[in-house]
């Protein structure tokens, strides 16, 4: 369709008036979003579920037909998240679960590289043989890697078998690449893992902060809250600070351009402004917070962090080098107070670091005076602030903000990481697959907590090793070294690790036997790749979603049950029952035998985190989708109650745990400040003045682990686009969302592409960085278009000195390209920034 | 009676629920999209406008696709006010989607319904004719039929109790979407357009299109 910019915008109608959207306000229900996929079958009954993708952890109804056919979809129209919406991936779930390519058949790999069919049996057989056989010379040879989007049951029980019955901490879950920041983040802040608000401060905020978040793209329901509000709420500003003008972006009110990796300094300058202008709180402060350095999580900071600490340093009279190592090494760290807090920001004013960031002072002026003046302030972040070797510093950056304005623990004001996947909060973080957790937020190191966990497991005492496993970065680099049996369930690191050339030929070794379960196997007539099925030595199919039922958490510490709705296919298992199969199998079927149900799973589970942090205890199947799932800390004295669960922690009118902490008596009465809000992570932690009071942390600006130079002058970043998941195994399956965004593109400005040798949009451009290149189309979109032409695959514009490449296209693996370095305390790879070079093919 | 759509571009997202909603509810083979999304960016850094443009068909009061149609399969239907095609009466000459400025119209080379598992409900269309978005008239004009040969009043209209609308208004994640009778001075829609200031596309055409973009 051919038409001009200006005949479109320039026509106007009716009279200039109020809008009327605000006033009506939005049917928010509703009714009848039945989405039919079947020919001619009816519907027999609605079964409830949660949404296979993303940590949105949207509610939706499944259209059972009277054989058990999945006939149609809906969103769940009382569902406390997404109220009855549905994004183009959720609404397609069905050619997922249908397709043709799902993988039927164990196979194994033959000395001559090809795979053999054999059954499940033998295939159970081969891999608790290799498991034995390892584990006989050297127990941490073995390791477990999950994908975050398993079920918390099934993630509960490979953990058990690798922690609990082997006695190896070598049990990591791709969550570490996409959220082990934001844990970190809290963790040093609050002292607990896990947001203090929830979702429901979206509706009702004033000003809503976007940092390193595509919200409209990536959680496309929540954004739509955000909207909503703003259609009632003419006072509600949207910000958006993100180095692509993405859809996000366009709807924000401001949008702030910063440079990839500049993010402390863009967040420091609005302490200043926050700071020098007066817009503190300082009752708030008084009673909330203690200021800190490093101290608490000791020694961890990657080099550059500690360059950019000493140069901070070295100016004030704060410096004292020949204590420097001693005071960070020794847990209480350096002494910090507001005076010296106020000292060191006095060095971030927005004009002196408008050219680091690539803001303007002006901008970054206006942004926090409306952030701070508001009278509620949610700030939200994905894996822009997450995936960088700063990670836990900008996260406590961000904590910095709502704490120095006094913007947290009340309804409407909320500061959270959104997860990226289903169940990266419930299944991970909470029920403790990381290489240094156990179950319902305990650890590894604690013996007391060990006991605990080998009484629930019904293993013997000293069962739990002590020591911390390897995490995802090092356990790839140990493959074949340390490491000899990898067992991967539902993730696919052979497309997602960052450096991936390197750890493609490590998987490939021939001294490490690999076992992948997955619900796509190696081979393909669609002539897709499956990167990890294709390196297994072994491959176990395994069924999906609602063939096995479960439960998922998302970001908001809202856990919901997803019926196992779906009739199981052929011969398929869930992963839970291939864990118990190869448990058996290896000579451990006692410690399984109580295992009948994923119910027995859950409800061993949620018993063992009662009286903690995350308590589950009252959240039964029943009571979930009764109630549209229910947000942790709930006891079980509250089970079965409407509104039993906690919308905000850490404020005693709400938090169900900090309620049970003051009957208890374990924390005093008096100790509670006049506004109820007590940060309980911090309790007894240094001098009582500082019991219970949230860690502001002087984060000085440090840049990406790799800059920009005359070879590699460009940032890459990577990311999702709306229609695609992760690695597009499952959407990639999908005719509409495939025809949509067929392959991945490499989007670059205007002006880069004139500067790099003259690309035009659609050119193969050779994207090259230290570790390795690819070539791929480039998207280079023209703002000087006048016509409304349609183009296959969608992209934003990014700044200059930008690209963006999104990571989706099996065939085109941008991770060759992107950095492994960690942060030093998260270890979670800098995915977001590295120094790149491209040039026309 | 003139059903018509008022899109919210202030809301929309961009993200194609819309499409995905309309293929699944009518059958629709994943070449031949009836609605789409435009994205529009213009400015200059770091003042750029972005600017989302859904477009279904726009059920023109004075649809040139119908009076060059040679066979009358194109039709403007008396009830509803909506541009329909008779499936049956199609030969597949192709003269309307030339004649329509908007280019919403598709050609079905295949017979619809083979990629997409398909609505029982969805209109059946023969390989070899033209088709285009039909505000979901198997939904909604079914709907104002009943109602009218029951005497009683009809549920399409936005934010009525189990209102019927098209698929992509139900779908949209941003309620950007909003449907309804124009002719209907307490519609939704009425009050809308009464209240804002709206635009359409091409209105230099001459085609009087039903589908209104306010901001």
């Amino acid at each position: 369709m051919s038409i001009s910019r200006r005949e479109f915008l320039g026509i106007t109608g009716a009279a200039v008036g109020t809008t009327l959207l605000g006033q009506a306000g939005y049917n928010l229900l509703q009714p009848g979003q039945v989405y039919y996929f079947k020919k001619g079958l009816e519907i027999k009954e609605w079964k409830k579920g949660i949404c296979r993708y993303c940590g949105t952890g949207c509610g939706l109804k499944m259209g059972i037909g009277a054989n058990g056919e999945f006939v149609a979809i809906k969103g769940w129209e009382d569902y406390p998240v997404n109220f009855g919406t549905l994004c183009p991936k959720g609404l397609t779930l069905c050619h997922v679960v249908e397709t043709e390519e799902r993988a039927e058949d164990c196979l194994l790999r033959q000395p001559d590289g090809t795979f053999k069919k054999i059954s499940l049996d033998e295939a159970t057989n081969i891999a608790a043989e290799k498991l034995n056989t390892a584990i006989a010379k050297d127990k941490d040879s073995v390791a477990l890697y999950l994908g975050a989007q398993l079920f918390t049951e099934e993630i509960y029980l490979g953990n058990k078998l690798f922690k609990g019955v082997i006695g190896t901490n070598n049990v990591e879950s791709n969550a570490r690449l996409c959220m082990a920041s934001a844990v970190t983040g809290f963790l040093t802040t609050f002292g607990i893992d896990e947001p203090i608000g929830n979702y429901a401060d979206i509706d009702t905020a004033d000003c809503i902060f976007l940092i390193g978040s595509n919200a409209a793209e990536m959680h496309p329901p929540l954004f739509g809250r955000i909207m909503w509000n703003r259609s009632k709420n003419k006072n509600v500003t949207i910000i958006s600070a993100d180095p692509r003008y993405t859809p996000t972006a366009a709807h924000a009110d401001i949008w702030l351009p910063f440079l990839p990796g500049s993010d402390l300094y863009l967040m420091n300058a609005m302490t200043y402004v926050i700071l020098n202008e007066g817009l503190y709180d300082q009752k708030f402060i008084d009673d909330h917070v203690q200021f800190a350095i490093g101290g608490a999580g000791g020694y961890a900071f990657t080099d550059k962090q500690h360059q950019a600490m000493r140069n901070f340093l070295k100016g004030t009279r704060f410096h004292r080098p020949a204590e420097y190592k001693k005071l960070f090494d020794n847990k209480k760290g350096y002494p910090a107070d507001f005076e010296m807090f106020k000292e060191f920001i006095s060095a971030y004013k927005p004009e002196n670091v408008e050219k680091i960031t690539g803001v303007k002072a002006k901008t970054i002026y206006k942004t926090t005076r409306i952030f701070a003046k508001s009278k509620r302030t949610v700030t939200l972040w994905t894996m822009g602030p997450n995936q960088r070797t700063s990670g836990t510093w900008c996260n406590n950056m961000m904590y910095n903000l709502h704490l120095l304005t006094g913007k947290i623990g009340t309804p409407g004001n909320a500061a959270m990481s959104l997860t990226g996947q289903s169940n990266a909060c419930g299944g991970v973080r909470e029920s403790g697959s990381l290489a240094h957790l156990l179950p319902a937020h305990r650890s590894v190191k604690n013996k007391k907590h060990r006991q605990e966990i080998e009484k629930v497991w019904e293993v013997p005492a000293g069962s739990i090793s002590p020591k911390v496993g390897l995490h995802t970065v090092k356990l790839f680099d140990s493959l074949g070294s340390k490491v000899k049996v990898l067992y991967i369930a539902c993730s696919n690191p052979a497309q997602t690790m960052p450096n991936l050339d390197k750890y493609i030929k490590k998987m490939k070794s021939r001294n490490v036997f690999i076992i992948v379960q997955d619900i796509f196997g190696p081979k393909n007539n669609d002539g897709f790749h499956n990167r990890t099925p294709e390196l297994a030595d072994l491959f176990i199919p395994c069924s999906f979603w609602a063939e096995k039922g479960g439960v998922f958490g998302c970001s908001e510490r809202r856990s919901c049950y997803t019926t196992k709705a779906l009739k199981n296919r052929a011969n398929l298992k869930a992963d839970w029952e291939l864990f118990k199969m190869v448990a058996e199998k290896m000579g451990h079927g006692k410690y399984f035998e109580k295992y009948k149900t994923t119910e027995d799973i859950w409800d061993e589970y949620r018993a063992c985190s009662y009286g903690r942090d995350v308590d589950l205890s009252g959240a039964s199947y029943e009571h979930m989708l009764k109630y549209g799932g229910a947000q942790w800390p709930i006891p079980r004295e509250n089970e079965g109650i409407k509104d039993g669960d906690t919308k905000i922690r850490c404020n005693t009118q709400y938090d169900r745990h900090l309620q049970r902490l003051l009957k208890k008596g374990e924390i005093d009465q008096k100790l509670i400040p006049a506004d109820n809000i007590y940060f309980y992570g911090q309790h007894k932690k240094g001098p009582k003045k500082k019991w219970g009071k949230a860690k502001v942390f002087l984060r000085p600006g440090t840049p990406p682990a790799e800059e920009v130079d005359n070879l590699f002058p460009l940032s890459l970043t990577t990311g999702r686009v709306v229609q695609h998941w992760h690695t597009g195994t499952m959407t990639m399956r999908v005719p509409s969302l495939k025809k949509m965004v067929p392959e991945c593109f490499i989007e670059i400005n205007e002006l880069d592409a004139k500067k790099y040798g003259d690309i035009k949009d659609g050119d193969p451009v050779l994207i090259t960085s230290k570790r390795g290149s690819l070539e791929i189309k480039a998207r280079v979109i023209n703002t000087k278009q006048r016509d409304l032409t349609n183009i296959p695959g969608r992209a934003s514009i990014v700044r200059e000195g930008v690209v963006f490449v999104p990571f989706f296209d099996s065939s085109k693996l941008i991770n060759i390209v992107t950095n492994a370095s960690v942060d030093a305390k998260s270890k979670q790879p800098e995915y977001k920034v590295c120094a790149v070079n491209i040039k026309k093919v | 009676m003139r059903l018509v759509m008022v899109i919210d571009q202030s809301k929309c997202l961009g993200c194609k629920s819309c499409v995905v909603a309309c293929n699944i509810e009518n059958s629709i083979e994943t070449n031949n999209n009836w609605t789409e999304v435009f994205d529009m960016v213009s400015g200059q850094f770091p003042n750029y406008h972005r600017e989302f443009v859904p477009r279904p068909c726009n059920h023109c009061s004075k649809p040139p696709c119908v009076d060059i149609c040679p066979t009358k399969a194109s039709q403007k239907d008396k009830l509803t006010g909506t541009v329909q095609i008779d499936q049956k009466r199609c030969t597949g000459c192709r003269y309307c989607m030339s004649a329509c400025p908007y280019k919403v119209r598709v050609f079905n080379w295949k017979k619809p319904g083979k990629v997409l598992n398909e609505n029982p409900a969805s209109p059946k269309r023969p390989k070899g004719t033209t088709e285009k978005c039909t505000f979901c008239f198997h939904k909604t004009g079914k709907e104002i039929f009943d109602a009218k040969k029951e005497g009683r009043k009809h549920r399409v209209e936005y934010n009525a109790k189990d209102a019927v609308l098209p698929a992509c208004v139900e779908k949209c994640v941003g309620k950007s979407r909003i449907f309804g009778d124009l002719d209907d001075p307490d519609s939704f829609v009425s009050r809308l357009l009464s209240k804002n200031q709206y635009k359409v596309l091409l209105k230099s055409k001459g085609t009087k299109p039903n589908v209104f973009y306010i901001n």
